[in-house]
């Protein structure tokens, strides 16, 4: 369980990075446009974070599985952010 | 494709495309989409409906119980078969063959045990959670054939509505994360979007080897053409019994356990070479069993098989727990003994897995589920969940986006009457037909014969009902009432469970079995699911709202 | 089938009608003529492959359903419904003929 918890928390961590790396919804989270260097920083951390969690969903479950594995939990990690996000469409 | 013929673009064709062929198989899709996401978990379902097996619990004495009550059961036999509960049944499986029948499942016998105690257990006849497996890939009431045709073209018609999908997706990347709520058309859309989006590599992967496990059937030709016809040949040769040119085989050092292609149960049982005439005698089979549990002692054995009891060729095959590469199917370890010796024999040869094979292993098995372990189960059921999610919500989409026509009418034209009714029936019916056939397996009694026909029966009148009911209703208010008939018909499943002889969900919870505690608990969520379904949709405008006040209230009473 | 002269009634009814034969047709190119694609570009590569007979056929099934598809798209991106119905004859034409040499001209089964 614990392995695999990890590589969730990677990978949640990974699309975070990189849903806030995007104007519309760092302008949603904290507020105010990113520099491009943050958004340089963001992707980058993102990604990094994607590729740990994906090599270690591999070391978990073996290479065929672990990259099946990695595709489960993004899209879970995808419907928890997505929920998560503030509501802007309200606001307007 | 516009009406008035003139030209359009790739993204407005692939729309068109994507929307005709979403709507014309969407009901059934979502059918065979929510049946195969609950045949990922089909054990576990298949155990809560039969309440006679829910204290049954393991522990290190189970198998050698089993041996000794195969010893009495299967005295005769030439072969036999134990296969152990995991983490998904909780009773020993047992096969055997009496001397002298023919091969084949007609005349093999089946029992369940008690993991516990080592008695033979009596569960309740019903096709448990097989009839939903069966269903998703050929239909019901009808030639196999011809059910699993109409479900390969739709299935190939759902490929088709994902790839062009996915070209109309405009801002596939940069509305990754966009979920607008409250605003009608768009929310629907974005939430059609997300789901199959987060999904994506899921639905490619479930659409494609769906075709691929019947591409025997659907598309023969290549091997037609090749062989002029000889289809035995072929078999033969691919599955490496016949070498074809370059296919050589592959030795396995003694010792080393063979990977063997994951059966279902009892892998090991072949129930063959019977002649009725040798009586050699078999070593004990105690010693065995304690050294391959010492060996095997992280993962578990799986099963056990004796094959060919009493001529000096038997063997004992023990089958190890786990086997979690998708690229051999989920196979597990296999260790072979001599029965009248009991030394290892080398393991059987298996020939060089191609490229091609690999990639249709993987695929398979990811569509079939042979994975190993609870968290890759949970993650192939929620990806079919999104599966379902994505093609429910296009359907309501599609009688959504065109309500500003119906206005514009002043009437629901009888196509997006029909559109609606089936949407109700089949997207909020299912549920409602699924959950009666749940009710029935526990309130039809135990001892009543075809008492798995009445299950069956039962599920099929209560979804036509539903496909009746919309017909009475407003597109409202029967999408209310079927949600709010599902979600108590759900929700009542724990407390239907624990009256009627299951394990209730606190002591499932506490002492297992794990799996009916996880079913109780998934009813909870679903039924607490369409329930919030079905508040919201009563509260919905259902589009008519602001554009009504427009037409209706002239422009300086309207509040600014 | 335009009509030059004429009331609008005329003109929409031959334009529905024009609209519902380019989506049959398109239709039955993809589902149809898409399928004997498919099937005649398996049965050539089943042949054509340079891998041991089982192997081809297996990949070239394997792909089958791939190629099915892209006809589909294909068969529904393009201007013409004729263009649609030229290419895929066409193409299960010569197919068809490379099949049959290459199985002719390969060692006896």
């Amino acid at each position: 369980m614990g392995p695999a918890l990890i590589a969730f928390a990677l990978v949640v961590l990974g699309l975070l990075a990189q849903c806030l790396a995007m104007n519309r919804h760092h302008e949603q989270v904290l507020g105010g446009q990113p520099s491009a260097r943050a958004r340089w920083s963001l992707r980058v951390a993102g990604w990094a974070l994607l590729v740990a969690g994906l090599a270690m969903s591999m070391a978990t479950w073996g290479t065929s599985a672990g990259i099946a594995a990695w595709a489960g939990l993004l899209t879970v990690a995808a419907v928890c952010i997505v929920l998560a996000l503030p509501d802007r469409s309200r606001e307007r | 494709m516009r009406a008035d013929g003139a030209p359009e673009g790739l993204r407005q064709s692939m729309s068109w495309l994507h929307t005709w062929a979403g709507l014309v198989v969407g009901w059934l899709l979502y059918a065979v989409f929510l049946m195969g996401t609950l045949s990922y978990v089909q054990s576990e379902i298949t155990l809560w409906m039969k309440p006679e097996l829910h204290r049954s619990v393991a522990d290190e004495g189970t198998l050698t119980r089993a041996v000794r009550r195969m010893e009495a059961l299967a005295s005769g036999a030439r072969s036999w078969t134990i296969g152990l509960p995991g983490g998904r049944e909780t009773a020993v499986r047992v096969f055997w063959r009496e001397p002298d029948t023919p091969q084949g499942r007609a005349a093999t016998q089946r029992a369940l045990l008690d993991a516990g105690t080592g008695e033979v257990l009596e569960a309740r006849e019903t096709q448990g959670a097989g009839f939903f497996y069966r269903f998703h890939f050929q239909l019901y009431g009808m030639p196999w054939i011809w059910g699993r045709w109409i479900v390969s073209i739709a299935t190939m018609i759902m490929l088709i509505a994902i790839v062009s999908g996915v070209i109309t997706h405009k801002k596939i990347f940069k509305d990754f994360f966009t979920f607008r709520r409250g605003k009608g058309q768009r929310s629907w859309l974005d939430a059609h979007n997300a789901t199959g989006v987060f999904a994506l590599p899921f639905h490619l992967m479930i659409t494609y080897s769906g075709l691929l496990l019947f591409m025997n059937l659907l598309m023969p030709w290549g091997v037609d053409f090749a062989y002029r016809g000889d289809r035995d040949t072929y078999f033969a040769e691919a599955s490496g019994r016949l070498t074809s040119g370059a296919a050589g085989t592959r030795q396995a050092g003694a010792g080393t356990a063979a990977r063997v292609e994951g059966g279902r149960g009892g892998g090991g049982f072949h129930g063959d070479r019977d002649d009725g005439n040798s009586h050699v005698a078999t070593v004990p089979l105690e010693p065995l069993i304690a050294r391959v549990t010492a060996l095997w002692k992280a993962d578990g054995i799986d099963s056990v098989s004796i094959n060919g009891r009493g001529t000096p060729e038997a063997t004992v095959e023990f089958r190890r727990r786990g086997g979690g590469s998708l690229v051999d199917r989920g196979a597990s370890d296999l260790l072979i003994f001599s029965a009248v010796t009991g030394e290892l024999q080398p393991p059987p040869q298996t020939p060089p897995l191609t490229a091609a094979r690999a990639t249709y292993n993987v695929l398979t098995s990811l569509h079939l589920g042979r994975v190993a372990g609870p968290t890759m189960r949970w993650l192939l059921f929620l990806s079919g969940l999104a599966g379902t999610l994505m093609v429910a919500t296009g359907v309501v989409l599609w009688v959504v986006k065109r309500a500003p026509d119906r206005r514009r009418l002043g009437r629901t034209p009888l196509g997006h009457r029909l559109v609606e009714v089936l949407n109700v029936a089949a997207v909020a019916g299912l549920p409602v037909a699924i959950a009666a056939y749940f009710f029935l397996n526990r309130l039809v009694p135990a001892g009543l014969a075809d008492r798995a026909d009445w299950e069956v029966r039962g599920f099929f009148i209560a979804w036509l009902l539903c496909f009746i009911h919309p017909l009475f209703r407003s597109y409202r208010q029967a999408w209310v009432e079927q949600l709010w008939a599902g979600a108590m018909l759900l929700a009542l499943l724990p407390l239907l469970n624990a009256l009627t002889g299951g394990s209730s969900l606190f002591s499932a919870l506490v002492s297992g079995p794990r799996a009916v505690a996880a079913f109780d608990l998934v009813a909870l969520a679903a039924g607490a699911l369409l329930a919030l379904g079905a508040l919201r949709t009563s509260r919905h405008s259902m589009g008519a709202r602001k554009e009504m006040r427009r037409h209706s209230v002239p422009s300086e009473a309207r509040p600014a | 089938m335009s009509h030059a002269y004429g009331s609008d009634g005329v003109r929409a009814v031959s334009r529905a009608a024009r609209h519902r034969l380019n989506v049959l047709s398109r239709v039955l190119a993809a589902a149809i003529g898409g399928y004997a694609l498919a099937a005649v570009a398996t049965a050539c590569l089943s042949v054509v492959l340079p891998l041991p007979r089982a192997d081809a056929a297996f990949l070239a099934t394997l792909l089958s359903f791939f190629v099915h598809a892209c006809v589909v798209i294909w068969a529904f991106a393009v201007r013409s419904s004729m263009h649609v119905w030229i290419g895929i004859t066409g193409a299960i034409a010569v197919l068809a003929l490379v099949a049959i040499v290459t199985r002719a001209s390969g060692a006896p089964a």
